[in-house]
């Protein structure tokens, strides 16, 4: 061990950086946990778990959440929490079901019109937090209440559907086998030179600076490095794509907006005055930084994604039901804070509350290929999140020391 | 020293003295050195205070008054210091603020913690709160609130909330919970930063019937005026030592100034810089800065100041003048109201938000670097960048490039110790979190730049950098304006100083004003509105 990190410490600064961002502590531990899940849960369900037909089925089970996770991680960056995003999604799939099933609008407008409504849904709570100054906690608690009742106000606690099987489609649909293929690739190519012009920037920036280069040897192999990180999941989708029916439309979703996401909280001015205000407020206000303007987008964002996910929980479900979406806000926050987002904001990511999604939907899945009650469930998931809390609280600050 | 501080305390027993207390001193603390970090903040400090005694305490920002009376106090618990401490004849050294208060020392501080949501009551035994069976005994309350609330007449019920009593009134209400404890020593650390004209004297009123009823008061006070007026006897500190001690008749305004600031009363140091073009770069005209919570108290009162391109104004005072408030009004956080007349770069500015001020060139270093400053957990890049992302971004995506390279020639520039630029601010020395600081300004390219206490808590070495990158900032054209309470900061630093004390502009220096006149000026106490 102690070799190893003497090895490391003759790397260039940087790589040494991005090498152990790329498989830090976090992301090592994840891998870890996922592979001893998929081990307990392929071997005591018989080989049934690691099939592309599960897999490709745990895709879908874990896109919505995915996706809301990534939007409250943006919103805890911020350092502000959404409590209200159950309801707010469960009140876009009502309206995604009435105007595809009820009024017979076409389905793209549907979707427009439903992320418009979303975003309407986040512009209330964003004037009561930003304009209002209502602590956030307590303005999406009455968002929690307030958007169930209507919602259920409006369909007199009944399902409304079935909605049309292009709407379906949305989410269960698949794309054509050859399609997914050539998408994977160009995720791939994509990918490379993505990496490749970072690194050109990157020594672009030390020539500037008349700072020695990565000696070549290191730069090949951080290049090789973030390669092996985009690779390996796309073989992996690429394999359960091929043995199902090519890769889900629900994923396709996911990919795009997390994609989206990711791109704002790292490269624009938005994401990064983001995490400026999450870490501390007075430093921002006294940087000059547009505190409100900053929140307030965080809310607009976040209610899209109600609409995003809305159209999505409806296709799934074919319908809308009264019990859609509940407590999909704890899951979304246990996801962000399993995948490293602090409650206290200004740490984190977009990727990580994705990874957080995904592990919580591993464990849902394999529990319910055992048969585990949907009771005991619950309780497993509470241990889950405590035991990631105390993880982050003790190892990882500790480690950072 | 020490024989010469006690013979001149005995002296000190005209007034009406207890019989038991003749000869034992109720306080006397022998040779107290305390370090912090390996340095020595008290160095052999000897004190005594006997009954009835108002002892004043004098001395510079950073002298060791507060070290010391956090010893006496129990904040500083015993083990982290050495010497002798005797109350009452008893070796006695304290583990904690508890033990303390329970021996009768009781220290309040500057800024009261006042619970305004609690009763005046629950304020002043918070912590001691008579109880009958775990519950509080609201009759015994009642009647200890009435009879010290009557001591100090203020004709208030003891269960009125805690926001109806004025500045003043809380310092009594806090005073009277440490007194009705038995408090035998009370420690009181600038007690009239915050009070207006009136309520002083009647503060002064009531520690004169106080030392009557044998209660000894250490006064600590940047303000000559009330030393004067209300204390037996004087100590001067200065560099953790106790360099005077003066009893009432040898009061001499002249000679406790010097001493504070030490023999050398040498002009003061033509600074470097005389790049002096005459074009103004700010101006500010009968600012009144108005107390956030009561609008009708003032915390800076018709200030008028200009600053012209390429120079470097102080603006001296000691801690509570105004100075902050002075800033934080023209950089728009101040959170009452503001007037007066604002020019910067020859137009009419009006503060509103540190985003406007930023806008129009203004940058502000603060003196809180750990709230107001740095960005906790983030790296060096993002700490810099804060200010002026746009300056490195396109259509709201940032540049990586210029952005790394920018970062990279400010640390190079401002020489700040690091391996690099990814990494967290929190790693770095207070001296170099200050240098990434000043960046993140000089990153703006201000008009003007206003650092408030730039090197606070900053190591020598990193303090002579930073004055150098300050000069040469202003002699690239931009012009600043340091608020500090260091002489040597300002004397080092600026082409010309404004003096300002109790929120008004007592005297406006060139280069060549002597340390004494200055600190005079900041010591002294506007009796008439200037205007």
């Amino acid at each position: 061990m102690s070799k190893l990190s003497a090895g490391f410490a003759k790397f260039d600064d940087h790589v040494r950086r991005e090498l152990s961002t790329l498989f830090g502590r976090r992301a090592l531990i994840f891998v870890l946990v996922f592979l001893v899940l998929a081990t307990i849960f392929h071997i005591s369900s018989n080989g049934i778990f690691l099939t592309p037909r599960n897999l490709s089925l745990l895709l879908r089970q874990g896109a919505i959440l995915a996706i809301i996770a990534g939007g409250v991680a943006l919103l805890m960056i911020n350092s502000e929490i959404d409590l209200s995003i159950g309801s707010s999604v469960f009140l876009c799939g009502v309206l995604a079901a009435h105007l595809t099933a009820t009024w017979n609008v076409p389905v793209l407008l549907a979707i427009v019109a439903t992320i418009v409504f979303g975003m309407l849904l986040g512009l209330i709570q964003a004037v009561w937090v930003v304009v209002l100054g209502i602590p956030s906690f307590i303005a999406t608690l009455a968002g929690l209440l307030a958007f169930r009742g209507i919602g259920l106000s409006w369909t007199n606690a009944g399902t409304v559907g079935p909605v049309p099987p292009e709407f379906i489609a949305l989410s269960e649909g698949f794309i054509p086998l050859p399609i997914s293929y050539t998408l994977l690739v160009a995720v791939l190519v994509a990918g490379v030179i993505f990496v490749y012009l970072q690194q050109k920037s990157m020594r672009k920036s030390r020539a500037i600076s008349k700072q020695a280069q990565i000696p070549k040897n290191q730069a090949i192999l951080l290049f090789g490095a973030k390669i092996l990180v985009i690779a390996t999941p796309l073989i992996v989708l690429g394999w359960i794509v091929g043995g199902f029916q090519g890769i889900p439309m629900a994923i396709l979703w996911v990919v795009i907006v997390i994609t989206l996401l990711t791109i704002l909280m790292s490269k624009t001015t938005f994401g990064r005055n983001a995490y400026l205000v999450g870490a501390s407020r007075d430093a921002a206000q006294y940087s000059g930084i547009g505190i409100r303007k900053t929140v307030f987008s965080g809310f607009i964002i976040m209610g899209a994604l109600y609409g995003v996910a809305g159209v999505l929980l409806t296709a799934r479900l074919g319908s809308s039901t009264p019990g859609a979406g509940q407590f999909m806000e704890l899951d979304a926050i246990a996801a962000a804070v399993i995948g490293g987002v602090s409650l206290r904001g200004g740490t984190g990511s977009v990727v990580g509350a994705v990874m957080g999604a995904f592990l919580l939907t591993v464990i849902n899945n394999g529990m319910s290929i055992l048969n585990v009650s949907s009771f005991t469930q619950l309780i497993v998931k509470a241990v889950i999140l405590v035991i990631a809390l105390a993880f982050d609280a003790h190892i990882l600050r500790k480690a950072s020391r | 020293m020490n024989s010469k501080l006690e013979s001149e305390s005995l002296g000190m027993e005209p007034r009406s003295v207890p019989r038991e207390a003749v000869g034992v001193a109720l306080i006397e603390a022998t040779d107290i050195t305390k370090a912090f970090a390996g340095v020595n903040a008290l160095h052999s400090a000897s004190l005594k205070l006997s009954y009835g005694q108002i002892l004043g305490v004098v001395g510079e920002n950073g002298a060791g008054k507060s070290t010391l009376m956090k010893v006496l106090a129990g904040i500083h618990p015993r083990g982290t210091y050495t010497g002798s401490f005797n109350l009452e004849g008893q070796e006695c050294q304290f583990a904690s603020v508890k033990e303390a208060r329970n021996a009768g020392i009781v220290l309040i501080p500057q800024e009261l913690s006042i619970a305004p949501n609690l009763s005046i009551a629950e304020n002043m035994f918070a912590g001691d709160l008579p109880q009958t069976g775990g519950f509080v005994n609201e009759t015994e309350l009642a009647a200890r609130a009435a009879k010290w609330l009557e001591f100090f007449e203020i004709e208030v019920s003891g269960f009125e909330s805690a926001s109806v009593l004025s500045p003043s009134q809380q310092r009594l209400a806090m005073m009277a919970g440490a007194l009705s404890r038995n408090a035998k020593v009370l420690i009181l650390d600038e007690p009239t930063a915050s009070l207006s004209e009136g309520e002083t004297v009647i503060l002064f009123q009531h520690l004169r019937r106080l030392s009557k009823d044998k209660i000894g008061i250490v006064f600590i006070s940047h303000r000559l005026d009330d030393i004067e007026q209300v204390c037996d006897q004087v100590i001067i500190m200065r560099n953790g030592k106790i360099v005077k001690s003066l009893s009432r008749e040898d009061f001499n305004r002249e000679e406790i100034v010097s001493s504070m600031i030490g023999r050398s009363l040498t002009a003061i140091k033509r600074s470097s810089v005389t790049n002096k073009s005459s074009q103004e770069i700010f101006s500010a005209e009968s600012v009144m800065v108005h107390d956030p919570i009561d609008n009708a108290r003032y915390r800076v009162e018709n200030f008028s100041m200009t600053t012209k391109q390429g120079e470097i104004v102080g603006l001296f005072g000691l801690v509570g003048a105004g100075r902050t408030e002075f800033a934080r009004a023209v950089f728009g956080t101040w959170p009452g109201k503001v007037s007066g007349e604002f020019k910067v770069g020859g137009n009419k500015f009006v503060p509103s938000s540190p985003k406007h001020a930023v806008k129009n060139g203004i940058g502000f270093l603060t003196e809180d670097r750990k709230q107001t400053g740095i960005f906790t957990g983030l790296s060096l890049t993002w700490n810099v960048d804060s200010a002026s992302l746009k300056l490195v971004s396109k259509l709201g995506f940032i540049s990586q490039v210029p952005d790394k390279v920018r970062t990279r020639n400010l640390m190079e520039q401002l020489d700040v110790r690091a391996q690099s630029s990814d990494q967290n601010i929190e790693t770095l020395s207070g001296g170099n979190q200050q240098k990434i600081l000043l960046g993140r300004w000089l990153a703006t390219s201000p008009k003007l730049l206003i650092l408030d206490e730039p090197t606070a808590g900053v190591d020598v070495g990193a303090r002579e950098e930073i004055y150098q990158r300050v000069e040469a900032l202003a002699s690239s054209g931009c012009s600043i304006l340091v608020i500090s309470s260091d002489l040597d900061e300002i004397s080092r630093l600026c082409n010309r100083t404004y003096v300002i004390s109790g929120g008004r502009l007592t005297g406006e220096f060139e280069n060549n004003v002597s340390r004494r006149d200055l600190m005079a000026a900041a010591t002294k106490r506007l009796r008439v509105a200037t205007n």
